[in-house]
């Protein structure tokens, strides 16, 4: 079959590896009708995230049909249509008991290695580096879905690929993101990174009814997306992100600031080259300049809602500022399964469309071609979508 | 002289029934001094590694009780083969070099269901080795702990004892890592594994970190057959 697979930094090639197989009782095999670029593949593209090996099938977010079942699930059969949560969680482990499914214990089989790095073994991811247990990717015709019983959630037959495939990640994770922030009436909400996820935490904020959202970023065509979704648009480029805030909430500051950026967060300043430099000669494994500036933003007892995708120690984290001023931070990767059904109910309503942030559908074949679109957000480049079915070639679909 | 691999697991303060003679009596011990105060052995390698299961300390026990299961788990053994109730014969591949194997036998030494199992080889053995698993049920439903204790000192004198006191490290892993798999087992009916999946071609891959185990893919689906595992135990896991 046809895979993305990973060969290095800015280097993924579309190849023919062999088509996985059933390995455990509760594996099912998906042919993949959709699977999409992730935000967080990008810091795999880019070299930053650790524990890849040449030759890794890449991609997290992506559905399908179900092709073949391991004798341990009894919930899905041949041919049924499903999205596939992104993290791997067994269901019935302390964590996911707790509905914390993203600390799953017994979904990475790399447990060890991860637990002596992070002091706890961190569930499996698919296509996400051994650190996350090495999974085969979605991006390519087939995949092995282990805990097939648990995850994946069955889809009806008429709606389209792009209105339900983001319930494999970057909803939920928005979603969730949105609901950590707590907002009651009346609250501000300030969201850092207008990507695919900062899109959605917008799109989430207001359809829990927040009323004042701003989104931070520097590319226009981005920011005008947010606004369109019902956010106040700052450009850090151009203005004051802390004055613009400050202003716009009577002084006090948004009452909770949401981190959609992550680790190679680029800044403006000397801070920001400073990380730079100390990232690319492995100081320091993430550049943490938007936590910095929504701890310096966020209003007295705010929460920080951190959905950007880090790895390693940071440096000149002003714990100081964080303490006094009393900020609350929450922060995991998404706990899925938890928000699954309830979104897939509010897409098929309408409630919600997170189809609004798709810029570009791609042949599979062109992965290599569609991870510079959106690592360089060229061509107006918001969220690729790939599909195997599509030959090399065919034409890029810029929506809107 | 108390065993470590004798006591049931007491809650604090706790003291060890031998605390060292130097030591005026005390109202804390750690668990690395109780442990300590328990070995068996004065020499060898000791490694202990604790975990939280899902399932009632019965079932756990159980399925540890069949001992042909701990090869299943622990990475290191071949086979137990049971002579009769309380007398087994181990087959394990030497610790340094994976090729030869290393036969013993053990018997149980301590045997109170639910609770503990300890086992230690019999006199004259070429490698003395202890070994016991403890299991307590928590309070506030938060899943059964189980605590491995391991010790053995390998076959041949002071030097072989210095090379394996520096792989303790090695030994820790390893414990933790069949803990893990006993886990997923018995709270999942199967061992995560990614072995075996597609992947580009590449001369730089190497064996996928912390699965190298020597079994074939035939052995870790039978794993996850709920017949071969105390069949009680995982009938009854489902999510």
């Amino acid at each position: 079959m046809r895979a993305v697979c990973w060969h290095g930094s800015k280097d993924v090639r579309v190849e023919e590896v062999p088509s996985p197989e059933i390995l455990n009782p509760r594996d099912a095999i998906i042919r993949v009708s959709s699977t999409a670029i992730c935000g967080s593949d990008l810091h795999l593209y880019n070299g930053a995230f650790p524990g890849m090996q040449a030759g890794d099938v890449l991609g997290h977010e992506f559905m399908g049909d179900v092709v073949a079942v391991g004798s341990g699930v009894s919930n899905l059969r041949e041919g049924d249509r499903v999205v596939v949560p992104c993290v791997i969680s067994c269901g019935s482990c302390f964590f996911c008991k707790r509905t914390l499914f993203s600390c799953c214990d017994n979904s990475n089989p790399n447990a060890v290695a991860t637990q002596d790095a992070f002091g706890a073994p961190m569930a499996g991811l698919f296509g996400y580096s051994h650190l996350t247990g090495g999974y085969a990717g979605g991006q390519a015709e087939l995949v092995r879905v282990p805990f097939a019983d648990f995850g994946p959630v069955k889809v009806p037959a008429e709606v389209p690929d792009e209105k339900v495939l983001f319930i494999s990640d970057i909803l939920p994770t928005a979603w969730m993101g949105a609901e950590y922030c707590d907002a009651k009436p009346g609250d501000a909400v300030a969201v850092w990174g207008c990507g695919p996820v900062g899109l959605l935490a917008v799109m989430s904020l207001r359809a829990m009814g927040v009323e004042r959202v701003f989104a931070i970023d520097r590319v226009p065509h981005r920011l005008a997306k947010a606004e369109t979704l019902g956010a106040t648009p700052i450009n850090f480029e151009t203005q004051d992100v802390y004055q613009t805030l400050h202003d716009q909430t009577s002084g006090l500051g948004p009452d909770a600031c949401l981190d959609a950026v992550g680790m190679e967060a680029h800044a403006s300043g000397l801070l920001g080259v400073v990380g730079r430099v100390k990232q690319a000669i492995k100081l320091e494994t993430d550049r943490p300049s938007v936590l910095r500036e929504m701890i310096h933003c966020c209003r007295k007892g705010g929460t920080l809602s951190v959905l950007g995708v880090y790895s390693g120690p940071i440096d000149s984290f002003p714990m100081g500022m964080a303490m006094n001023k009393g900020l609350t931070i929450r922060t995991s990767q998404v706990h899925l399964h938890r928000y699954r059904d309830d979104l897939l109910r509010k897409v098929l309503e309408g409630t919600l469309d997170p189809s609004l942030v798709i810029s570009h559908t791609l042949a599979l074949e062109d992965a290599s071609h569609a991870y510079q679109l959106f690592n360089e957000k060229l061509d107006g480049c918001t969220k690729v979508v790939l599909k195997p079915s599509l030959p090399a070639g065919a034409t890029p679909t810029p929506v809107s | 002289m108390p065993e470590l691999h004798d006591q049931p697991p007491k809650t604090s303060p706790d003291q060890p029934p031998n605390p060292p003679a130097e030591t005026a009596p005390r109202e804390h011990w750690s668990i690395r001094e109780r442990d300590q105060a328990h070995r068996l052995f004065e020499k060898g390698v000791h490694v202990t590694a604790v975990t939280l299961v899902q399932r009632p300390a019965s079932e756990l026990y159980a399925a540890w009780r069949e001992l042909e299961n701990l090869p299943r788990f622990i990475d290191d053994l071949v086979r137990i083969d049971c002579v009769d109730d309380t007398t087994s014969r181990w087959t394990a591949e030497a610790a340094f070099n994976g090729t030869t194997t290393v036969q013993w036998t053990a018997q149980i030494i301590n045997d109170r269901p639910g609770e503990v199992l300890a086992w230690k080889t019999v006199p004259g053995s070429e490698i003395e080795l202890a070994g016991s698993v403890r299991f307590r049920e928590l309070p506030h439903a938060r899943g059964s702990e189980v605590r491995i204790a391991l010790e053995y000192v390998p076959p041949i004198g002071f030097v072989a004892e210095a090379i394996a006191k520096a792989f303790t490290g090695d030994a820790n892993s390893r414990v933790r890592a069949a803990l893990h798999r006993f886990r997923q087992v018995m709270e999942t009916g199967e061992v995560a594994i990614s072995r075996g999946q597609p992947a580009g071609e590449s001369r730089w891959r190497t064996d996928r970190p912390g699965q190298q185990l020597r079994k074939t893919d035939a052995d870790v689906r039978d794993i996850a057959d709920p017949g071969s595992v105390s069949a009680a135990a995982v009938a009854q896991v489902q999510p």
